[in-house]
This record gives structure tokens, C-alpha cells and sequence, in this order.
């Protein structure tokens, strides 16, 4: 049905030539203005400036159109543009339909006869459509003033400061024991060689002061429901088994507890105890009991910690609490995990006890670090010559294809450290050098002229087995140059395996949660990768850092930033409009089967058992169809997209106009 | 196989004392029409009109599933009442419970081994010559005469998910019945009627034999409807004399839809389509969308195509509905690895999300 009798004006766009240098736009509005119910068609060089819409504006208000057809780009460019025009002529801004003939036609069409005339079945599928279309009008809801961020991180504390300065009140949810996350494992940070405790410190102690912030340590999202502006989000927190209130982190505990096991925030280079934090500036400063190794939860005796704990602050019977928390949106900063090279067996790591990987010897040189930041072997010895690794695991068709960005970056500036600490000769194996940055290439230069071997040439293994008898002890590698084109072999002291950057484990299930997707590699997709780095399809969800992918830590906290901005401004607002494009139940049809329940993966259908009936909420649905395709009842309606509206649109397609039925007025009305 | 007993009881005997000693608030089984010659699906309350109770008469009014999913939808019976369902009858009613259109709670579910049905304009209760056949037919374990088409090419004719089963197949219809009990429930009930489980009887080889004739016989239905339906033209062929009256939806008991989507008002054109439509197709045969309907209810049911026949029963035109969607229908099921009417747990293959699948159907 109808709502009113159509009266349609249609504008073809040029595009500058992107569109006429294909389609011959003077024929596709003139054969537009002999379609039914078109009152005008027009074309124009570019539809989207101000006096192309200018144009619709004032056509509308003088002829009383009341629909409109742009023909033009993708609705994604620039539907909402011609939408706001139609609003502002004072008709509904969905009695316009736009017909894509620059990414569907112009562009990817050789013949320009051929593409004049798809131009023009598209127009006319938009025409049918568009006098179909129903009047929509959307919603306003509030907007929950409270951000969560998840993950702790560099990327994450940066964008919690921001918003916690601005005012607005921050849950940080991180599942390690303290914040900080990979950058507090750091010495130096390239290129400027600045310490990495100086500038992240300062943000840990920062963050946990910080009246607007909730931290919650040792705690994961268990499960997140509601829309933008509305969400809940379900926390699971860890016991830590000390009562954080009581605890003043004198750290007796620690230094009483009998049980040791592998650090993991030292990569197994040292051990920590059962109960422990993970390194000395942690934060929060209470320690947590690993339940695992803890002798009283092992075995039933022990009790050290309690015992010697002057506030009383162990608390054996803490249980694991799910919090629940109100939020208006999100920002997921999960960061990333290194790549585990024992796979790699040619490279011997796990085999040769100087092999090490490069986060490792980020603890090695760190001050807090196994060997309190001096460059040593296992037994204590200065090397004399090291070789760094390059692309381990990254750039390779069997593990991670792509590039982690920060390798070379880092692996100069373990030559730089080694250099300057040992006086070591250097050899970094690299397949290219990828220094782009502000200062990237100056450091690389640098690196070059304090007399670091670069070769060029991937490592094809690593071996104890030396060439001569005074390398006895030493480590082979062994490497194609092929700038030289000869193979070397390279005996050295220590080897580090620059290893690649990996999406941190359970990613899936944050994007699970909130309803948006990972690529192939497992990084989180971005809503645009030029025009939507920060966003992602589900509104109010944010990302910053190495989520997305790898990258250095002037990039995360760039993002962490901007993803704090966006999530202010979104916030800022206090109301939302929900788009009015969503579906709706009949309720005389359903039957109750909750088919579509299953199907919709924005969990937007809720069942009704009163009525035996399911409803749609409309501020979370997101329009996708799913659940109106599957309804074998048609009890669903897609605003917009419904059966009426979609029908028109393929006949209009598929058929030329009747010549000789165009409908009367009373039939239309 | 369940161990299977001689019950020493006949019909009207076991009716009596499922109200008398398992206090059912009713039994549902055909009866009877007061009127003469047909039979319907009753819903008795009390032991009264027991003696019009024919549960086996072979005639399908209607799909039973339907009947009690009405009484069990929205709202579980508070006593147990007692069903008997032939094996589709079952299978369509599992087919509902997957979604949400019936429940089992509070059910007890008689079903038999079926010998099929007649078409129900082709027997009443008099047709002495064709219900002797029947019975001859039965106790054999031969297709009978004149039953439907897929009836006698049907394989699912032992049921499955149902608390008491009786054998009928190789028996003969004047004896005592022979139950097997595959439930708890049935085991209970079989316990409360005070039946003698240790009265063992051994199964009977027409049930095997019934089956390879039915076998053979679904092989040659397929054969023959795959062959007219070969093309889009074949499809036009079989579908062109229909006149759109949707009774094979109305009858068939998993289109469960309270208004038909092809009833809507999306299939009530604006004029002009029609013109729209003539021009491009050079002419234009009402009704309109009369394969449309058909490919429809294939895609909406197909998967869940229980094979009962009643489509094609109430087909005031003799449109084979039932063969094609039997024969569609097993395709599309293969497809996705699914019965249908085999287990309530399973889920519908659409609303299973299977990473992988169909991919002989990518690029
Ligand atoms: C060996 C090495 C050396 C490097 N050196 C430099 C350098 O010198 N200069 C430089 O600019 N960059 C360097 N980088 C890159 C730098 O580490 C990253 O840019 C930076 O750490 C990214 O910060 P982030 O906050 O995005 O992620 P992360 O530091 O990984 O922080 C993510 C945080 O989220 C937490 N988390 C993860 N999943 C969850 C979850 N499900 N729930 C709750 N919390 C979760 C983690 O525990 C962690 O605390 C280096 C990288 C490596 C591997
Ligand atoms: S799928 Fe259709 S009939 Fe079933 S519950 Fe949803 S709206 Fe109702
Ligand atoms: S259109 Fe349907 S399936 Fe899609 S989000 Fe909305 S309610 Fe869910
Ligand atoms: S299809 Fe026919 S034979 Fe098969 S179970 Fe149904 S009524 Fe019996
Ligand atoms: S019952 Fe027969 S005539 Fe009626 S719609 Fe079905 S196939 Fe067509
Ligand atoms: S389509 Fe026909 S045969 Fe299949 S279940 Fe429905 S009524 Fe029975």
C-alpha cells in the first residue's frame, strides 16, 4: 500500500566525470523523467555539494515532490547527506531512495553503452521503490554518562585518563592482577631511548588515584547486554584471596611464601611466588594468591602469608563476584601477546638456553628484570657477539602474514642496548628494514654508524654445532645474505627472536560479546580503515591500541585518546536518536515459535511469555533482516526494507514501466 | 528392539482402563462420525463412547499433530491425557514441539506401525470389501490396495519418540494387543495398567517385509516425480491446474503460520504490476503465483516435510502435493543431514549456525 500518491523528483549525479565519464547522464534523466510518477529529473555535477542539494531542497518546496531518487554513490557515502536535505524541505526523510550507479555501475563497467543503460535500471528499481516507502520517524533515548574500558594497557589507561579528566566517571577492567600491560616490561622505549618506567609509571599511578576511575584488577567482562548509550556489562572478578582494603603491599607475604613457580610477567626467565605481584610498581600494590601453586589450596597446609601478614588482610574464603555495571559505551583496548617461536624448531628456542625472545630481553635489560638490567648469558658471562632475529613468526604464509610493525623498530634498539652496555658486535637479520616514523629512519641511520652488522637474509637455523674449536660453546647461525649472495655462518653468544605481535587470547569473546567481528588474523575490525579507524559497526563500541593490530606505543596512545574523545563526544550528547529503520512484530501474527530469537545476533528479540508472542527492541536491532527472512509467519517487518518496498524494487529492475497502466489517483491514494 | 508383551487386552478394554486405572483426563483418537461414513480425531473425556473409538481405521481426516497442538500450545494439559498418533502423525508433532507449537508434557504417546491410509474421499465405514482387504493386507505385511501413494512408499511407517507402541503388522486385527514400551512413561503406565511384562511375544518378520516393498516402492515415487520435475517447465506442468485454494496449507500440520504469508496483503498487487508483469511475459494466468506458492511452501516446510500425505488428500485437483514435497523434501533434508520428526532436541537446520557447510554450493 501507498501512503500517498508518489510525486517524485530524481537527480543524476555526475560525480565531476566519475559518473559521466561513463553514463550518459543527460539520457538517464531524461529517460528517468518518463517514468511513472516522476515529476522532475534533473542531473547535476555534483549532487552532494551545498547547491546540489540546494537544488532538491528548493524542488521539493516548489513542485510539492514528496519523494526523491539520487542517483549517485554508494548509499554509505552519502545517504544520510540527501536524507538531512529531504528533512529539511520538510518531507520525510525517508521518502528517499538513492540508486548506487558510481560503485555498481560507472566505476566497474567497460562499455559505456552498457553502463547507460544499468544506470538506468537502477533508477527505475529506485523509482519503483521509492513510492512504496513508508513515513519513519526515529527515536530519542538517553545516553549512560559512564565509559568502560577494557584492558589496561598503555592504549587503555591513556584513553581511561582522558575520560576520567574530562569528567565522566570510568570502570578499567584488566585481568591481570595490575594495569600497565605489555609497555611496563619495557627498559627503553625506541626511537628516543626514553625510559619506559619514567613515562608509564607516572600513568599507572595516575590512573589508580584517579577519583573518576574505577579500576577493577584481576576481573574480566563476563557479559555485555543493551545498545549504545545503554549498556550492562556483567563483571567477573577474580579472587585475589587478599582483602585489598586491609592490605598496605608491604609484601611480607610475598617474601614468606614457600611455593615458586615461572613468572610469566618475566617469561619464565625467573620465579615468583604463589602469592605475588606481578612486578614492583604494580597497580594496585596488593598481591593476589595463584591458587594453582598456593600450598594451602594445594594441599591444606601452609598459611605462611596469613601468618605473617600484620593486617590481617589474607582472606582464604573470598569468592569469585560478578559485578554489574551501567555504561553508555566501550572502548576495548586488549592489546596484543607476542608469538610463541618453539614451533620454529630451526631456531631452537626451548633447546639452546640463549636463545631468548624478544620480550624476553625486554625483562633482561629491564632494572626490575632477572638480571637487574645487565646484558649477561645464563652463566653470568658478557657476550661478544649477539644476533637479533627479524620477522619471527611475522611475514610468514604459515603463522602471521602480516607485518608486526614494531620488530625492527625494537630489535634496533636492543642493538643500540647491547652496544652500549657490552660493547658486543651486533648482527640483526632482517628480510627489509620497515623504519616509517617520526625519527624511525634517523635511528636506524644511527644504528647503522655506531657499527651494528645488518644482513639481509632470513636465518635458516640456529645450531650448536661450531665451525671451529675456540667457538666451542658458542651458537651457529646460519644465514643466507643475500645482498652478498653467500651463505654465513655467524657464531654468537646470544640470540634474540623478534618475534611478531598476536591478538591477545579470548579477543573473540569481547567481540563476541558486543556483537562485532575479528579478521582473519583475529585483530578486531575497524567500521572503516581510513574514515572509521576507532569505531566499529556496533555503535558506541570503541577500539584503541594494538586490538586492531600491531603497532608502537605513539600510535596506541594516539588511539587511546582519540577512542576517549569519541566516546566523550558520543557521551556528551546525553540523548540518541536510534535509527528508524529497525524491524517490528506483528503481534496478531507471531506465533511464538522464537525462530527469530535464535537467528538475531544483536540478541535484540526478547519473547513474551504472557503473550506468546516475541518483541523487537528497537534500539538495539540493527536492521539486518535476519530475523524477517526467517519468520515463515512474514510476521516481521524491516522498516524500510519490507516486503512492499523490496518487491517494487526488483520489479522495477527486472520489467520497463507499463505502457498503458500508470494507476490512478484514487488507486494511489 | 524393545522387548514386546501380550497384553490379554483388546481395544475397548485398554481404553476403559486408561481412564479407570491411569486416571487420564482423556484420550484423543478417531471415532466414529455420529453422521455414518466418516471418521474424525476426538478428543473423549470419558469412557461413555468408547465403543465409537476406531483408532485404526485407515483414513486420515486430519493430521492429528494439528489437533493436539491446539490442546497443548500455549499451556500444558494439568492431567495426562493419552494420544494415539500414527508414525507422521508423531513425526509432524515432534516437527511442532521444535517450535514451540506443542509440547509433549503430560502427554501419553500411543502410536502403532502403520499400514497406511486411504485416500479419505475413497473409504467410509461401510466399504466392508476394502477394510477385509486391509485387514489381510496387515496381517500379511503387504501394501494394500488403494492406499495412498505415499503411504505405500513410505519407510518411516514404525514410529519413533512415543511411550507405548502397538503391533499391528503380522497380527491379526481380532486378537489381544501386543505392546512394547520405549519410555519411562510408557514403563509406568505399563506398570499401572497391571500388565504382565513377562507374557513375551517374538516380533514378526512382515514388518521386514512391508519394509522392502515400501522401499522399492518410495524408489519408484521418487524416480517418477524426480523425472517431472526435471526442468522449471516440468514444475509449471505439475502446478498449472492448481486454483490457489491453499488447502494443502491449511491441512498440512507444520505450516503452522495463523495467516499464510502467500494470504497477505503482499500478494494483493497494485494494478499496475499486473500490466507491469503481462508486458514482460507477453501474457499474464490467474490466479497469479501459483508456482510461487508451491516453491514457497517448499522452502518455508520442505526440511520439515513429514510425509503425511494430507496435502495431497484435500487437493481438489489431484496435484500429486504430497509425493513432491516427500520427494523435495527428503533432498533438502539430506542437504542439511536432518530428519525430520526424529528427535525434539534437533535442531532446525536454519536455525543451526554450522561453520561449515554446503560449500558444494560455494563459488
Ligand atoms: C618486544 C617489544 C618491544 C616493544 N618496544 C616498543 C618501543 O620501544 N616503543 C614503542 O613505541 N613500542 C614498542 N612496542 C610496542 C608496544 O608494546 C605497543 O605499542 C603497546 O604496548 C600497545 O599497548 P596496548 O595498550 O594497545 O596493548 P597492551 O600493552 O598489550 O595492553 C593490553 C592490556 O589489556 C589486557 N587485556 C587483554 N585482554 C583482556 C581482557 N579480555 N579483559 C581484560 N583485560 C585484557 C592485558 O592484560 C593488557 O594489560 C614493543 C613491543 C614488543 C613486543
Ligand atoms: S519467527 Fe515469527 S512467528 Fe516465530 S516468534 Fe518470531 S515473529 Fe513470531
Ligand atoms: S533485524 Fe531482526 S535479526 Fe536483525 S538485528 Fe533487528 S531484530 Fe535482530
Ligand atoms: S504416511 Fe501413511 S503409512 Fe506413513 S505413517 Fe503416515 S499414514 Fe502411515
Ligand atoms: S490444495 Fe491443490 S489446488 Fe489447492 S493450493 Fe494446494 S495444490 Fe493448489
Ligand atoms: S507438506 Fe504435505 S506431506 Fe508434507 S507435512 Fe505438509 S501436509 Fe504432510
Amino acid at each position: 500500500m501507498r501512503e500517498s500518491k508518489p510525486k517524485i523528483g530524481v537527480y543524476v549525479c555526475h560525480c565531476g566525470t566519475n559518473i559521466s565519464g561513463k553514463v550518459d547522464v543527460e539520457a538517464v534523466s531524461e529517460y528517468a523523467s518518463a517514468l511513472p510518477h516522476v515529476a522532475i529529473a534533473k542531473n547535476f555535477k555534483f549532487m552532494c555539494s551545498s547547491p546540489g542539494q540546494q537544488l532538491v531542497i528548493d524542488d521539493i518546496r516548489k513542485n510539492d515532490l514528496n519523494r526523491v531518487v539520487v542517483a549517485s554513490c554508494s548509499p554509505r557515502m552519502h545517504e544520510k547527506t540527501f536524507r538531512t536535505a529531504c528533512q529539511a524541505a520538510g518531507i520525510n526523510p525517508y521518502y528517499f531512495q538513492m540508486a548506487c550507479i558510481r560503485e555498481h555501475d560507472s566505476w566497474v563497467t567497460e562499455d559505456p553503452e552498457a553502463a547507460t543503460q544499468k544506470a538506468k535500471d537502477l533508477v527505475r528499481g529506485s523509482v519503483a521503490r521509492v513510492a512504496h516507502h513508508q513515513q519513519l520517524t526515529s527515536r530519542v533515548v538517553d545516553i549512560n554518562p559512564n565509559v568502560l574500558v577494557i584492558g589496561g594497557g598503555i592504549s587503555g589507561m591513556q584513553a581511561a585518563l582522558d575520560i576520567a579528566d574530562g569528567g565522566k566517571k570510568v570502570y578499567l577492567v584488566e585481568r591481570d592482577p595490575s594495569i600497565g600491560g605489555n609497555m611496563s616490561k619495557f627498559d627503553k622505549t625506541f626511537p628516543t631511548l626514553d625510559c619506559a618506567a619514567c613515562i608509564s609509571t607516572p600513568k599507572l599511578v595516575a590512573v589508580g588515584q584517579h577519583e573518576n576511575i574505577e579500576m577493577m584488577t584481576y576481573s574480566e567482562v563476563a557479559d555485555v547486554s543493551g545498545f549504545v548509550g545503554n549498556f550492562t556489562v556483567k563483571i567477573r572478578k577474580k579472587p585475589r584471596y587478599v582483602d585489598a582494603d586491609k592490605c598496605t603491599g608491604c609484601g611480607v607475604c610475598t617474601e614468606k611464601c614457600p611455593s615458586k613457580v615461572l613468572s610469566e610477567f618475566d617469561h619464565d626467565l625467573t620465579k615468583r611466588k604463589a602469592i605475588f605481584t606481578p612486578f614492583p610498581q604494580s597497580v594496585p600494590n596488593t598481591p593476589v594468591i595463584d591458587t594453582e601453586n598456593c600450598l594451602f589450596f594445594k594441599k591444606g597446609k601452609c598459611r605462611a602469608c596469613e601468618k605473617f601478614c600484620e593486617a590481617g588482610a589474607i582472606d582464604f574464603e573470598q569468592k569469585e563476584e560478578i559485578v554489574e555495571i551501567n555504561v553508555g559505551s566501550i572502548i576495548i583496548a586488549t592489546g596484543f601477546e607476542t608469538f610463541d617461536p618453539t614451533p620454529l624448531t630451526q631456531y631452537g628456542f626451548g633447546r639452546y638456553p640463549e636463545v631468548y625472545t624478544s620480550i624476553q630481553f625486554e625483562r633482561i635489560n629491564n632494572a626490575t628484570g632477572p638480571t637487574s638490567g645487565k646484558i649477561v648469558t645464563k652463566d653470568g658471562k658478557k657476550p661478544e657477539s649477539v644476533a637479533i632475529i627479524h620477522c619471527v613468526g611475522s611475514r610468514d604464509q604459515n603463522y602471521m602474514k602480516y607485518c608486526s610493525r614494531v620488530c625492527c623498530m625494537y630489535s634496533m634498539k636492543f642493538a643500540h642496548l647491547v652496544r652500549e652496555k657490552t660493547g658486543a658486535e651486533v648482527y640483526e637479520f632482517y628480510i627489509d628494514i620497515r623504519s616509517p616514523g617520526k625519527g624511525y629512519e634517523e635511528f636506524y641511520n644511527r644504528l647503522q654508524e655506531e657499527g651494528t652488522h645488518f644482513i639481509r637474509g632470513k636465518v635458516s637455523q640456529i645450531t650448536d654445532m661450531v665451525d671451529s674449536p675456540e667457538d666451542e660453546g658458542k651458537l651457529m647461525v646460519v644465514a643466507e645474505d643475500t645482498l652478498a649472495r653467500k651463505v654465513r655462518r655467524i657464531p654468537v653468544d646470544m640470540v634474540v627472536l623478534s618475534v611478531g605481535l598476536k591478538p591477545a587470547a579470548g579477543i573473540e569473546d569481547i567481540a563476541r560479546m558486543v556483537g562485532i567481528s575479528v579478521d582473519s588474523d583475529g585483530w578486531i575490525n575497524e567500521l572503516h580503515p581510513k574514515l572509521g579507524p576507532l569505531a566499529t559497526p556496533s555503535d558506541g563500541i570503541f577500539i584503541a591500541g594494538c586490538c586492531q593490530g600491531p603497532k608502537d606505543i605513539p600510535d596506541s596512545v594516539a588511539q587511546g585518546q582519540g577512542a576517549a574523545g569519541a566516546a566523550l563526544s558520543l557521551i556528551s550528547r546525553g540523548k540518541l536518536e536510534i535509527e528508524a529503520a529497525v524491524s517490528a512484530i506483528d503481534p496478531e501474527r507471531c506465533m511464538g515459535c522464537r525462530q527469530c530469537e535464535e537467528v538475531c545476533v544483536y540478541g535484540a528479540i526478547s519473547y513474551h511469555p504472557a503473550l506468546n508472542i516475541c518483541e523487537v527492541n528497537e534500539a538495539i536491532c540493527k536492521g539486518c533482516g535476519n530475523c524477517a527472512a526467517t519468520c515463515p509467519n512474514k510476521a516481521i517487518d524491516l522498516k524500510h526494507f519490507n516486503n512492499d518496498e523490496l518487491l517494487a524494487e526488483m520489479e522495477g529492475l527486472m520489467f520497463g514501466p507499463a505502457d498503458f497502466h500508470h494507476g490512478t489517483d484514487e488507486q494511489a491514494a | 528392539m524393545e522387548t514386546m508383551i501380550d497384553s490379554r487386552m483388546m481395544m475397548t478394554d485398554f481404553l476403559t482402563a486408561l481412564f479407570d486405572k491411569l486416571d487420564v483426563a482423556g484420550v484423543a483418537v478417531m471415532s466414529k462420525l455420529p453422521s455414518g461414513e466418516k471418521t474424525a480425531f476426538t478428543l473423549f473425556t470419558g469412557k461413555d463412547d468408547i465403543k465409537e473409538c476406531v483408532p485404526f481405521f485407515p483414513a486420515m481426516p486430519a493430521n492429528a499433530a494439528r489437533a493436539v497442538s491446539k490442546f497443548t500450545r500455549q499451556a500444558v494439559p494439568s492431567k495426562t491425557v493419552a494420544v494415539f498418533l500414527r508414525p507422521c502423525e508423531l513425526r509432524a508433532f515432534t516437527e511442532l514441539i521444535k517450535i514451540k507449537q506443542a509440547s509433549f508434557d503430560n502427554l501419553l504417546i500411543l502410536s502403532y506401525d502403520c499400514s497406511g491410509v486411504f485416500p479419505f474421499q475413497e473409504i467410509n465405514l461401510s466399504d466392508e470389501t476394502k477394510l477385509n482387504a486391509y485387514r489381510d493386507a496387515v496381517s500379511t505385511g503387504k501394501n494394500c490396495e488403494g492406499i495412498r501413494p505415499v503411504c505405500a512408499a513410505c519407510t518411516r511407517f514404525t514410529p519413533q519418540g512415543e511411550d507405548i507402541a502397538i503391533s499391528f503388522v503380522g497380527r491379526s486385527t481380532d486378537q489381544p494387543l501386543v505392546f512394547s514400551f520405549p519410555s519411562e512413561k510408557g514403563l509406568a503406565a505399563a506398570e499401572q495398567l497391571g500388565l504382565d511384562v513377562s507374557n513375551t511375544v517374538a516380533a514378526s518378520s512382515a514388518v521386514e517385509s512391508l519394509a522392502q516393498e515400501r522401499r522399492s516402492a518410495e524408489e519408484e515415487l521418487t524416480a517418477e516425480v524426480d523425472a517431472s520435475l526435471s526442468d522449471t517447465q516440468g514444475l509449471v506442468n505439475v502446478f498449472d491446474r492448481c486454483v490457489s485454494c491453499h488447502a494443502c496449507s491449511y491441512v498440512c500440520p507444520i505450516c503452522y503460520c495463523k495467516n499464510c504469508y502467500f494470504d497477505s496483503q503482499t500478494f494483493e498487487y497494485f494494478p499496475e504490476s499486473y500490466f507491469i508483469r503481462m508486458q514482460a511475459k507477453g501474457a499474464l494466468r490467474f490466479p497469479v503465483d501459483r508456482v510461487l506458492f508451491h516453491l514457497g511452501r517448499l522452502s518455508h516446510m520442505g526440511v520439515s516435510c513429514v510425509a503425511c500425505g494430507m496435502c495431497e488428500d484435500v487437493c481438489p485437483v489431484n496435484i500429486p502435493v504430497s509425493q513432491i514435497f516427500k520427494t523435495a523434501g527428503s533432498k533438502a533434508q539430506a542437504l542439511f543431514d536432518y530428519i525430520p520428526g526424529e528427535n525434539y532436541d534437533e535442531p532446525l537446520p536454519l536455525l543451526a549456525y554450522a561453520e561449515q557447510e554446503l560449500e558444494e554450493f560455494e563459488d
